[in-house]
């Protein structure tokens, strides 16, 4: 780190080298997710809220699945329309929006996990209200 | 020494003697040919009749020879017409009375065993002396003594050689002189041109030819060209440094004075015990970080005017470049009560370039955008970085409400937006992030967001 720096960003530096790909494979080996009382199996795969399986379509899921993998990370919503939804089917980013909002309800208050980044798209937080 | 001193010393210097040296060797041959024609019809006439003519009258033998004159073996060579011949026996002494003595000098290179020696009179005349093929009687040395030819007159043949090679020499000396007249002035009046350019030199009418000359001309003419860009290019850096040194002491003159007197404010406070306002700490943290911008930006400025060889050209992953900007950021995004977030690809995005100077670049947009969208709540400011079919697209983006298309439109064409806050700004920022983009041959793009905001689009080719 060249000086002068703020320990935040110290702290913001050793972060993101723990999440480098050959550090975050052990973390991805690992196919669960959890926040709160929100499990998400990947492998699965498998949305509960405190135990109880919740019933998602597909692209809910493909965007649930995405977001969980980089938790804690803003997704661009390109990203997510890209890979979570059918561009076939007329899937836009107004599409993802809508399918966002229906998961937030179907994931009743852990819903609010998913949170809008201004700019950018989605981002799972791991602890509800972290400031990032 | 001027051009045309220098021919005329070299005429005198190398020509002059290399023609004296021509003229004896010509005139040494001449007479060797002619020695060697007389002796060659003085033995041919012996052989054929004049040995016996001269053995019966030795004394009478020779005086003014008549007859066959024409050489033996034809052209134009030297006879015995009119020469003098005198016989003297195998000993070398006189043939008949009347005949006199053998010179001395002859003697004695006869006496060594030379069949022919050559010398003078003592009146100064030519004299050949030449054994016979026979040693017996009074007739077996002769002595020629030429009446023309080579041989009669030791000078004249040597003084007609040099005066002719003498007169060619002040013929040529005299045309190589009025040759050299055209170019020498064309010569005098180029160096007068060029001592007269000032702004530029111009080649007077008449020099410019396709001959050498001209050749030094357009040379001189060209050289002055760059010269004077370079010059001007040189002028152009000095002002440029000037102002900006100008412009950069007066911009840390501020912030430093500012922040002298916040800490004085905040010392006078902590020494009466009283609390220390957080907006004074807050000021002061501001002038820091903007003084710290300042001296980084001076840097990546001072590499940039040093060339294309102080730009390093190694492998950079631009989402790590994001990821560390905005850590080094957050901080100041926090103070600014701005909201500062990034989404890269899972994957590395890299470009070839400088780490150093596409961070500067990205921080300074960043910072930009922090501090133009900062001092209201609920600002925001975002990286985003995509990669696709071998190119990347950095976006930068703010929610900055006084952005219109006409201020993304100055920005696009690198005009200095002054800051009407803080009196501060002369595009030194922007115009490094321009500098990098073009050092790395990137595209560098502005546009106002619809409903309010500045995008800044970086976009360039992935490392293959």
């Amino acid at each position: 780190v060249t000086k002068p720096f703020w320990p935040d960003e110290l702290m913001a530096r050793i972060g993101a080298r723990l999440r480098r790909p050959a550090m975050r494979r052990a973390e991805e080996r690992a196919d669960v997710v959890r926040a709160g009382t929100l499990e998400i199996d990947l492998g699965a795969p498998r949305v509960t809220v405190s135990g109880d399986e919740v019933e998602l379509t597909r692209a809910e899921l493909g965007i649930l699945s995405i977001l969980a993998r980089r938790a804690g990370r803003a997704v661009a919503r390109a990203t997510l329309v890209e890979e979570a939804l059918d561009e076939a089917r007329g899937g836009g980013e107004r599409t993802l929006d809508v399918h966002v909002s229906r998961l937030r309800k179907k994931l009743g208050d852990e819903g609010k996990r998913i949170v809008t980044v201004w700019g950018i798209g989605y981002r799972l937080e791991l602890e509800r209200g972290t400031e990032r | 020494m001027t051009v045309r001193a220098r021919v005329v010393w070299a005429f005198v210097v190398f020509a002059a003697p290399a023609m004296l040296l021509v003229a004896w060797l010509s005139w040494q041959w001449r007479r060797d040919a002619a020695v060697d024609a007389l002796v060659a019809a003085a033995t041919e006439r012996m052989e054929s009749g004049g040995r016996e003519r001269c053995e019966a009258d030795p004394s009478s033998f020779g005086e003014g020879w008549r007859g066959r004159h024409r050489h033996p073996r034809g052209g134009r060579r030297p006879t015995l017409r009119g020469a003098r011949l005198r016989a003297y026996d195998a000993e070398l002494r006189p043939g008949a009375p009347g005949v006199p003595p053998l010179e001395r000098a002859l003697r004695e290179s006869l006496e060594a065993g030379d069949d022919v020696a050559v010398g003078e009179r003592a009146g100064g005349s030519p004299v050949i002396a030449m054994r016979m093929p026979w040693t017996e009687g009074p007739c077996a040395v002769l002595t020629i003594e030429p009446r023309d030819g080579p041989l009669a007159s030791h000078a004249g043949p040597l003084v007609r050689d040099l005066a002719l090679g003498f007169g060619a020499l002040a013929v040529g000396l005299v045309v190589a002189l009025i040759a050299l007249g055209p170019p020498l002035r064309r010569l005098g009046r180029l160096a007068e041109s060029v001592k007269k350019s000032g702004d530029g030199l111009a080649v007077p009418p008449g020099v410019a030819g396709e001959d050498e000359i001209g050749a030094v001309a357009r040379a001189l003419e060209e050289s002055g060209a760059r010269i004077r860009a370079h010059v001007a290019g040189l002028e152009k850096r000095e002002r440029a440094l000037s102002e900006y040194v100008d412009g950069t002491t007066h911009d840390l003159a501020i912030p430093l004075t500012v922040l002298q007197g916040r800490l004085s404010d905040a010392e006078r406070a902590l020494r009466e015990g009283a609390p220390v306002d957080p907006a004074l700490v807050a000021g002061a943290i501001a002038e820091c970080e903007y003084v710290a911008q300042l001296v980084a930006n001076l840097a990546a400025a001072a590499r940039l005017e040093g060339g294309a060889e102080r730009v390093a050209r190694g492998e950079v992953d631009l989402a790590c470049l994001v990821e560390r900007v905005a850590s080094r950021h957050r901080p100041i995004a926090r103070h600014h009560g701005v909201e500062l977030d990034f989404a890269t690809p899972e994957r590395a995005v890299r470009v070839r370039g400088d780490d150093i100077l596409l961070e500067r670049a990205l921080r300074n947009l960043v910072h930009n955008a922090i501090r133009h969208s900062g001092d209201r709540e609920g600002g925001h400011v975002a990286m985003l970085l995509e990669s696709k079919e071998g190119r990347f697209a950095l976006t930068i983006l703010d929610d900055n409400p006084q952005v219109d298309e006409a201020l993304a439109a100055r920005l696009a064409r690198g005009d200095a937006i002054a800051d009407p806050r803080r009196a501060r700004g002369r595009g030194l920022g922007l115009g490094i992030v321009r500098r990098v983009a073009e050092a790395h041959g990137m595209a560098l793009s502005f546009r106002a967001r619809e409903g309010g905001g500045l995008e800044v689009r970086l976009e360039g080719e992935l490392l293959a």
